[in-house]
């Protein structure tokens, strides 16, 4: 199965370049590229083989610690397909994004090769203990990425974000472990734990640690506020992979692990993490409405977005469930976007990302492509037919109404807001006072937009296009894997 | 018991001791009129072949030999554990090639060689007579190493403190031990566990239980027993640190873990299936909690590496005390795994830090500042040093905590109080996280200001052994079976 070689090719790739001189830029650079682009294809051809053959798939299954049966065990279904697509996606257009970095060039490439490789990992892994070993991999360069090669706050960010991360982390350990003792179990293997009964007391405790620590790194509100400042203070392919790919990890943990290890609980706490998931939606809308700082805006959209997610996750159906994966796809491309647009194409421009002061430069004279892509990444965010976005709201808001008809509406009107914070972002950053009132231009030149720039955003812009206008191309993916897990779930006794 | 058995059985301890004395004589005799530097690396080279050739008795003598009624009781666990003790002491006598704090060199080598001894003989035997003498020649050879840089009055402090406390301790321990005797009759942990499971049992044996802890307690420096610790790391010469964090902390862990499951097993924590637990678990999960609480709530400000050390190292023994405290088999290998790994990633860090003072002579966190950019594989090896004793996987700290609380909730399933106290581990593992990224941020992340011309390179032997380190830590992680397995064949067949 080719998926598994994503992650080591990652690893290798990440250990070549830390290997390289650090002088030798171009090298580092195309030796960075060819192993995200390697990663990409081979996630394509894995999801083209699962599309064919059909899944889940058995990948590698190897005892690792047989005294405690952990195995090192991979294997793949639909979602899986398809999270690991989006990470070759993300990693490919982050490394485009990057094609500016100079300082210390190897270790960056380095950091964030290997932390591509966690994130397949933890897409990939069947056994409870080696998907919690790929998440904890992916929080160390997350640090050293946002701490080195950030801007605002970088160190405060960087902490912020690592203690939050594993905090979250060290809840889900402790539920981890405590299901495995009370299932007396003699190994780690996720469907082994899955099928142990569980009492009903047990779940009620467990099931909300293991959920909420994974729900931090998702962006659960009240738990997101790393997200914002992490977001902001990190580099621009940190910004686009912690929003794009990370960010899901969490919610595939939620789904993958809490949800499916504890089903008799789910149903108790659905109510109370769906309202959790509407507030963040609502109010990260809300606050990215009247932010300042662009980036900012983008950071608290993801928020918003990710309630998205976890809110299909809460609706226990095939519609909302599907919506919730095709979302994370949708908005880990969408989000890469933005914070390619905003970092890169802008800030490292103008060095201003302040919305008062780059109304006053005319961007979308200086940098026709960058406001063009803003405006159409925009759109997408909106969740405009025609984009991945408005499938995958669609299908979560069909899929949760039959539950949570008050939520729903409340998320409309984070929609409604959504809209409103996007396009004034595009109006005050791109066509701004120097467009409308013809006030002098404080600058008159930028540099010019560089091919690998336009390469990220054509890619990451056609991967929403396709996903919005051909949907059936991923959801022949998801919705079985969806359904194979809800048959799962009927089983155990819950839902 | 004939001499020849003896002399078979404490075969390895006896090469240790003939060249403790051979490195003396010599370094009066031949090498006096040498310089320094060439004294040094002969007591090193010296006292290196020794502790491998006392390997080697370790590896070719007998693997299970009880004599005079367990005073001495060899069998593959103990002689596991003396391998690991050697091998830490050895890496940790190469620290002193660096070490210019004294004209004595061969004091101290012979010393470092007489502590192991020490600290070998405590584990291989199960009577407390000899558990008290072997402790106390450790104690006594530490304290004069800590106090050997005559020039600090850093280290004599220390050297006092560690004394004061240390001989309290070592009081408070004889003291337990006078009672436990006098409730049993007995001084061996065996037939002492025989009597406590044929006599009720009376509060005399609990005064000794927990005085015995109380002693115990100061060793392996966990709250409240810690206050001489990071005064001890911060003054002591760095190979006298890195032997009481390392060998000396293995030393300690596992005689306290023989002492908890062979003697006070009757008193209701081994093998107990079901969920209930002694009163006097409770007195050690509090200790637990404590060290916990005030080791890494302490360390966070801390801005010497030595002292966050220090205090990590409290934190640190407050994990590895939920591994006595399950009470059983797998508690045993659990702390034992950990407590190897944290001692080689100590050893690392220490040797680390050694080559930083020598070049700018205290060691606040910021003078760590650009070490990524002077020496990146030191750098690198400290960055798996420290994300290991956070516990990030795939390194051996992160398997080490994973097994330990892993044991824990297994040794007693549903049990509130471990469920509570495996709790509190992760919260303060998340807390540890901080002032671990500290150091790594001093060391990656912030730009040194002026760039210093480096005066003399760090000697090649010791980066070489510091990056063997950090390699078996990160093999450790990726592969806990190549620790794991032996271990786990050792325990069952010592009888555990």
């Amino acid at each position: 199965m080719t998926l598994a070689y994503t992650i080591y090719l990652s690893f290798l790739g990440s250990l070549v370049v830390l290997l390289m001189p650090p002088h030798r830029v171009a090298w580092i650079r195309c030796t960075a590229l060819a192993a995200a682009t390697g990663g990409l294809a081979l996630a394509l051809m894995g999801c083209a083989s699962l599309a064919r053959q059909g899944f889940p798939v058995e990948i590698v299954n190897v005892a690792w610690v047989p005294v405690l049966g952990i195995s090192y065990h991979l294997s793949a279904d639909g979602v899986s397909g398809v999270l690991v697509l989006l990470t070759g996606i993300a990693a490919v257009a982050g490394v485009l994004f990057s094609w500016n970095v100079e300082r210390r060039l190897n270790q960056f490439f380095a950091l964030y090769l290997s932390l591509i490789g966690g994130v397949y990992g933890v897409f990939l892994s069947a056994d409870l203990f080696l998907i919690f070993v790929f998440y904890e991999i992916a929080i160390i360069p997350k640090y050293f990425l946002i701490a080195i090669w950030g801007s605002t706050r970088r160190e405060y960010g960087a902490m912020k974000l690592a203690l939050y991360s594993f905090v979250g982390s060290a809840m889900v350990l402790l539920g981890l472990l405590a299901a495995y003792v009370e299932a007396g179990a003699d190994s780690f293997d996720l469907s082994k734990l899955a099928s142990h009964p569980y009492p009903v007391s047990f779940q009620r405790w467990v099931y909300p640690l293991v959920f909420l620590g994974f729900g931090i790194l998702a962006g659960l509100w009240p738990f997101h506020t790393w997200a914002p400042t992490g977001h902001v203070a990190a580099p621009t392919a940190a910004s686009m992979l912690l929003a794009g790919v990370v960010m899901k990890l969490g919610a595939y943990g939620c789904w993958r692990v809490a949800m499916t290890l504890f089903p008799s609980a789910v149903r108790n706490y659905a109510a109370l993490f769906a309202g959790m998931a509407t507030m963040g939606i609502v109010y990260g809308a809300l606050v990215a409405l009247v932010q300042k700082d662009f980036k900012f805006v983008i950071g608290y959209s993801s928020v918003s977005h990710m309630g998205f997610v976890l809110l299909g996750l809460m609706s226990l159906n095939t519609v909302g469930l599907s919506g919730s994966i095709f979302q994370m796809f949708s908005h880990g491309v969408i989000a890469g976007l933005l914070f390619g647009v905003v970092g890169r194409m802008v800030y490292d421009r103008t060095h201003q990302r302040d919305l008062e002061i780059l109304q006053s430069m005319d961007l979308h004279r200086l940098l026709p492509f960058a406001a063009t892509t803003f405006a159409l990444a925009g759109f997408a965010s909106m969740g405009l037919p025609g984009f991945s976005g408005f499938v995958a709201e669609l299908q979560i808001l069909i899929g949760a109404w039959r539950s949570y008809p008050v939520l729903v509406l409340l998320s409309g009107l984070g929609i409604l807001v959504g809209a409103a914070y996007s396009l004034r972002a595009l109006q005050k950053a791109f066509y701004g006072k120097a467009w409308v009132a013809g006030v002098p231009h404080t600058v008159h030149t930028l540099p010019p937009m560089t091919w690998p720039e336009r390469a990220g955003a054509l890619l990451l812009l056609a991967s929403t296009v396709v996903a919005g206008l051909f949907p059936g191309l991923l959801l022949q993916l998801i919705e079985p894997a969806i359904a194979v897990w809800l048959a799962g779930q009927g089983q155990g006794g819950g839902l | 018991m004939s001499y020849a058995a003896l002399f078979e059985a404490v075969c390895p301890e006896f090469v240790l001791v003939l060249a403790g004395l051979i490195i003396l004589a010599a370094d009066v005799a031949i090498l006096k009129t040498h310089t320094e530097e060439v004294r040094r690396r002969s007591v090193v080279l010296l006292g290196l072949a020794s502790l491998v050739l006392s390997g080697l008795c370790v590896v070719m003598g007998p693997q299970a030999q009880r004599l005079a009624n367990g005073i001495l009781a060899i069998d593959p666990l103990s002689q596991w554990i003396k391998g690991g003790l050697l091998g830490l002491s050895g890496f940790t006598l190469l620290l002193f090639l660096d070490a210019r704090f004294t004209r004595y060199v061969g004091e101290f080598a012979a010393l470092l060689l007489f502590a192991t001894v020490g600290l070998m003989l405590l584990v291989s035997s199960e009577d407390f007579l000899l558990i008290f003498v072997a402790l106390e020649l450790t104690s006594l050879s530490l304290y004069t190493m800590v106090g050997f840089d005559r020039a600090s009055r850093a280290s004599a402090e220390a050297a006092l403190k560690y004394f004061m406390f240390g001989g309290v301790s070592s009081a408070l321990l004889l003291f337990g031990l006078s009672f436990l005797y006098g409730a049993t009759g007995q001084t061996g942990l065996r037939p002492i566990a025989s009597v406590l499971t044929q006599v009720k049992i009376e509060p005399i044996v609990y005064l000794g239980l927990v005085l015995t802890l109380a002693g115990l307690g100061f060793k392996i420096a966990a709250a409240p027993f810690h206050f001489w610790a990071p005064d001890a790391y911060y003054g002591a010469p760095v190979p006298a640190a890195a032997l009481i964090a390392a060998s000396s902390k293995v030393g300690a862990f596992a005689v306290l873990a023989k002492i908890s499951l062979l003697a006070f097993a009757p008193l209701g924590l081994a093998g107990t299936s079901h969920a209930a637990m002694p009163a006097w678990a409770w007195l050690l999960a509090a200790v637990a909690a404590g060290s916990m609480i005030w080791g890494n709530l302490a360390a966070l400000v801390q801005r010497n590496l030595r002292r966050l050390l220090a205090f990590s190292a409290i934190g640190q023994s407050g994990y590895a005390l939920l591994g006595p405290l399950s009470g059983h088999e797998a508690g045993l290998s659990s702390m034992l795994f950990f407590v190897v790994v944290y001692a080689t990633s100590l050893v690392g860090t220490f040797a680390i830090i050694g080559l930083q003072e020598s070049r700018s002579g205290t060691l606040d966190l910021a003078s760590l500042s650009g070490l990524g950019r002077r020496n990146p594989l030191l750098a690198f090896s400290l960055l798996v040093f420290m994300l290991s004793l956070a516990g990030i996987p795939p390194l051996g700290g992160f398997f080490g905590k994973f097994y330990i609380f892993l044991a824990a909730l297994r040794s007693h399933p549903g049990n509130p109080l471990m469920v509570g106290l495996v709790a509190l581990a992760l919260a303060m593992t998340a807390v540890s996280l901080y002032y671990y990224l500290l150091v790594l941020k001093q060391v990656w992340v912030t730009e040194e200001t002026p760039v210093q011309p480096s005066g003399d390179r760090p000697s090649p032997v010791i980066c070489v052994a510091v990056v063997t380190l950090a390699l078996f830590v990160a093999l450790t992680g990726l592969v806990p079976h190549v620790l794991l397995g032996p271990l786990h064949n050792v325990i069952a067949r010592s009888g555990f």
